[in-house]
């Protein structure tokens, strides 16, 4: 919520300075950011008393002292004839209806009514539209302003029966569904309870006659309701969030005063229907129970001056909680309004120990073990979202994120062919994948979900990036072998996937293994798996890029072979910003003429753009540059 | 010729080191922290009812977070996908005895997906109760594990908060290089509300409670500026963190 550092001031005895203010906004639990003197609050949902100039003061009183005097017109009112039907007393306890009519002319607004447009930089409506947004601004009480005029008959309150559409003031139509909560007059809705009032009803420029609802919602009536409509409503916002009951006659006689700053009132009249029967909640007066949650000394003295400052009624030994704070309720909720008023950073900490002897906790460790496995053997670890487009008899999503993953996937193998193809897509020719994840499904006997630790993995391409491996695929046999090293025999769970389902050119075979990781974990053989380390340097991420890649070999000819290790040295520290990776793919010992051969493949990407056959040619030339200075060093062919 | 051979057994043909996920390796980094301290290690399950994910939590049926825009229902709404993994603190506390010391992490879900939000991502939540626990207690535990993530010197506050299942609730926010304040974890005194719920006696027994946003973690410790990087299980990023 937006609130303007000089309106707050106006409610305030003492005048902070903006960054005195700010650090005590801080300091309460109200964070905000400041742009052109005016605070943007992100309110607690529990705070909904401080949604106004009013409410935010008060809970500034101990520091600044609040200036809760505020101008209301102490008129008597005579009583409203108004045909009004509360069917939904149980969401609207409490509701009254203010009839004002005024005669001339509406005279420019005040100062105080004009800064409010102003500084927000908001379109002024209509007299009556405007006062209301106002107050709700400064008292943080939502009315609605109906032209009395366009009213007929019976006004009523409740849930309709239909699906009805409805044209809002902001002139949206909307279709109110079956049992929403509205206000109806002459068999059309004229307002969406709590949330927006309808066109037609609408205050104008012409309005005099103008008749104001002022009403008490119950949040959970109101939560959500916005929302649900697309519909941006400040009232909403507050009902959701709590509104003070009692403030109705203070709201209402606030709103006579603002319309006689600027207009000639002819009458005022008024009409209450008031079921809400609300007791303030009282609790102990305990200063050692809250010096017991929170670790500190306070005394008793300063424990009725800060509980007083935020509106507490003291008698004796309890606590009486005002009517517009109904988040508290325990000594726990006033310890944290000490809290808040010393500063949560002024209590001073004490040595945290564990006094109960802690099991350590050894579950995962066969996990752990496989992982290190597979991580050792050049395999990165995946997580994927668990959601899936396939229906067969899995658990659905009531409300997914969209209609093509509606269903909890019950393996991980799809995730993992759709990593694999997003790689391969980026020119990775050597792919090797795990996961390890829980899958659910709904026990048809039970009727219970049953989870199930899954391992999944996934190969294609080459083995490595080495003249050993270069040339070698990833394959059946390779996933054999590799848990034949842990002592499991995983070649019944091998499948090929069948690349002609898949939207891919490549046709270098996938293989997969996926498992329930209960029915091997008995059999790792731990004793050859190595443990898993937690790294704890922290590498600094460098950006991904979004452009393709592209690479070149280059074969060496050496003469002498004691000059390979300068070759492979002065490739591994050449550095530029577009070789991305280099690595030696074949290596050739001609024992006859003594000679050495090695092949290097230098793989080229940019931060910044795609790379043309230009951009690649001259930082390969630069490369070859470097290598041809090294003695007996030559590449055959090269012009 | 000897020189030779030595050569080529020099020469590198070791594979490349694969790597754990950087998400997975954080979780594993703030719960050995955590154990070092005494917690142990529980678990429990993604899905969960509303009874464990937000009833016993104070959660009211009312709260914003309960709402179909805000959580995954499962089977005609009997089940959500956990929306956070205070569930297991739940579990822990109903079928243990205080004092006791559990942390959790894992996955965890909201009905989110923009630049800044994703639909699943990963907490660790820890829980201590015993007798005597106060807020002071638990602020010597949050520098602890602060100073443990981002070393000693680091700057940090405490704001106060609202979460349904802690009174007082507090934010920490930790001091960056450029001069802003970095939200980094939620903690409180356990509501005694919560507390209750679990059959624990309120009058001898109070707890602390905390949970860490592990992809805030990590992405500041790596300096990773967009969160969906996590999960587009791109090579180019994943070998990064081997």
């Amino acid at each position: 919520m937006k609130i303007a550092y000089k309106h707050l001031l106006r409610f305030l005895k003492d005048q902070p300075s903006i960054d005195d203010l700010s650090l005590k906004l801080f300091q309460l639990g109200h964070e905000h950011k400041i742009d052109d003197s005016i605070f943007d609050i992100e309110f607690t949902p529990n705070r909904g008393d401080c949604l106004s100039l009013y409410g935010l003061s008060r809970d500034l009183n101990i520091f600044y002292k609040q200036n809760s005097d505020i101008q209301i017109s102490k008129d008597d009112i005579s009583d409203l004839k108004i045909n009004f039907s509360n069917n939904a007393n149980l969401d609207c306890p409490k509701i009254s209806f203010l009839n004002i009519q005024i005669k001339g002319k509406v005279n420019e607004y005040k100062d105080y009514l004009n800064s409010y447009f102003e500084c927000f930089n908001l379109k002024k409506n209509n007299f009556f539209t405007d006062i209301s947004n106002y107050l709700a601004y400064e008292l943080g009480q939502p009315t609605h302003a109906y032209d009395a005029d366009k009213i007929n008959g019976e006004i009523t309150l409740e849930h309709n029966k239909k699906n009805e559409a409805f044209l809002t003031l902001m002139g949206e139509e909307i279709i109110v569904q079956e049992s929403e909560l509205v206000f109806i007059n002459d068999g059309e809705i004229i307002n969406l309870a709590g949330v927006m009032g309808g066109m037609k009803s609408a205050c104008d420029e012409n309005t005099k006659n103008v008749l104001i609802e002022c009403a008490y919602f119950k949040p959970e009536s109101i939560i959500g309701r916005a929302l649900k409509y697309n519909l941006k409503s400040d009232a909403s916002y507050k009902f959701e969030r709590g509104t003070d009951p009692d403030i109705h006659e203070i709201a209402l006689r606030r709103f006579i005063q603002i319309v006689k700053d600027h207009a000639q009132i002819k009458s005022i009249s008024i009409f209450e229907d008031n079921s809400y029967k609300h007791t303030n909640e009282i609790i102990d007066f305990d200063v050692n129970k809250i010096n017991k949650i929170l670790g500190v000394n306070l005394t008793e003295k300063r424990y009725l001056e800060i509980l007083k400052n935020l509106g507490f009624v003291i008698e004796k030994d309890s606590i009486e909680v005002p009517s517009f704070r109904s988040d508290i309720s325990h000594q726990n909720d006033l310890s944290e309004e000490v809290a808040r008023i010393i500063g949560y950073n002024e209590i001073e900490s004490q040595e945290f120990k564990i006094n109960s002897s802690c099991k350590s906790s050894n579950s995962e460790y066969g996990e752990e073990k496989l992982k290190a496995h597979l991580i050792n053997h050049g395999f990165a670890e995946v997580i994927n979202y668990p959601f899936s487009e396939k229906n067969n008899g899995q658990l659905k999503i009531d409300n997914p994120l969209d209609s093509n993953k509606g269903f909890l996937r019950v393996s991980l193998l799809n995730s993992l062919i759709d990593n694999l193809i997003y790689n391969e897509n980026r020119q990775k020719d050597s792919i090797k994948f795990f996961e390890i994840s829980d899958i659910f499904e709904l026990d048809r006997k039970t009727k219970d979900i049953k989870a199930t630790k899954k391992l999944a993995v996934i190969i294609s391409g080459r083995q490595g990036h080495n003249y050993k491996l270069f040339s070698k695929k990833l394959d059946k046999n390779y996933l054999i072998d590799l848990f034949n090293e842990i002592s499991i025999d995983i070649s019944q769970y091998i499948t090929q996937v069948d690349r002609q389902l898949l939207k891919t050119k490549i046709k270098t075979p996938i293989f997969a293994i996926e498992l329930d990781l209960n029915l091997i974990d008995k059999n790792i053989n731990y004793s050859k798996a190595i443990n898993k380390k937690i790294k704890k340097d922290f590498v600094k991420y460098e950006k991904v890029s979004d452009f393709p890649s592209s690479y070149r070999d280059l074969s060496f000819l050496i003469k002498d072979p004691s000059r390979v290790h300068e070759v492979t040295y002065m490739i591994e520290k050449y550095k530029s910003e577009t070789l991305k990776k280099s690595f030696m793919f074949d290596f050739y010992d001609n024992k006859d003429s003594n000679e050495i051969k090695v092949g290097y493949r230098f793989l080229f990407q940019s931060q910044n753009k795609t790379l043309t056959d230009i951009d690649i040619e001259r930082e390969l030339k630069n490369i070859i540059n470097q290598i041809l200075t090294i003695e007996s060093v030559s590449i055959p062919g090269l012009k | 010729m000897s020189q030779k051979s030595d050569i080529i057994l020099s020469l590198n043909t070791e594979t490349d080191t694969g790597s754990t996920h950087p998400i997975n390796n954080m979780k594993d980094h703030i719960v050995s922290i955590l154990c070092s301290f005494g917690f142990e290690q529980a678990h429990g399950p993604e899905i969960e009812s509303e009874k464990y994910n937000f009833d016993m939590l104070n959660i009211r049926e009312s709260h914003p977070a309960r709402q179909m825009h805000d959580t995954f229902y499962v089977d005609e709404k009997k089940y959500v996908l956990r929306t956070h993994t205070s569930p297991v603190q739940i579990r822990s506390m109903i079928s243990n005895n205080p004092p006791m010391a559990f942390v959790s992490g894992g996955k965890v879900y909201r009905k989110d997906d923009d630049a800044t939000h994703l639909p699943m991502f990963h907490q660790v939540e820890g829980i201590y109760v015993d007798e005597n626990v106060t807020f002071s207690h638990l602020k010597d535990l949050i520098y602890k594990i602060i100073y443990s993530l981002f070393g000693d010197d680091v700057v940090l506050r405490f704001r106060p908060s609202y979460f349904p299942f802690t009174e007082p609730s507090a934010e920490v926010d930790i001091l960056s290089q450029d001069g802003t304040w970095l939200e980094i974890l939620g903690c409180g005194i356990i509501n005694p509300i919560v507390l209750e719920n679990c059959n624990i006696n309120t009058e001898n027994y109070n707890g602390l409670a905390f949970g860490l946003g592990i992809e805030r973690i990590a992405m500041l410790k790596h300096g990773i500026q967009d969160i969906r990087e996590f999960y587009k299980s791109n090579l180019d990023f994943l070998s990064q963190f081997k």
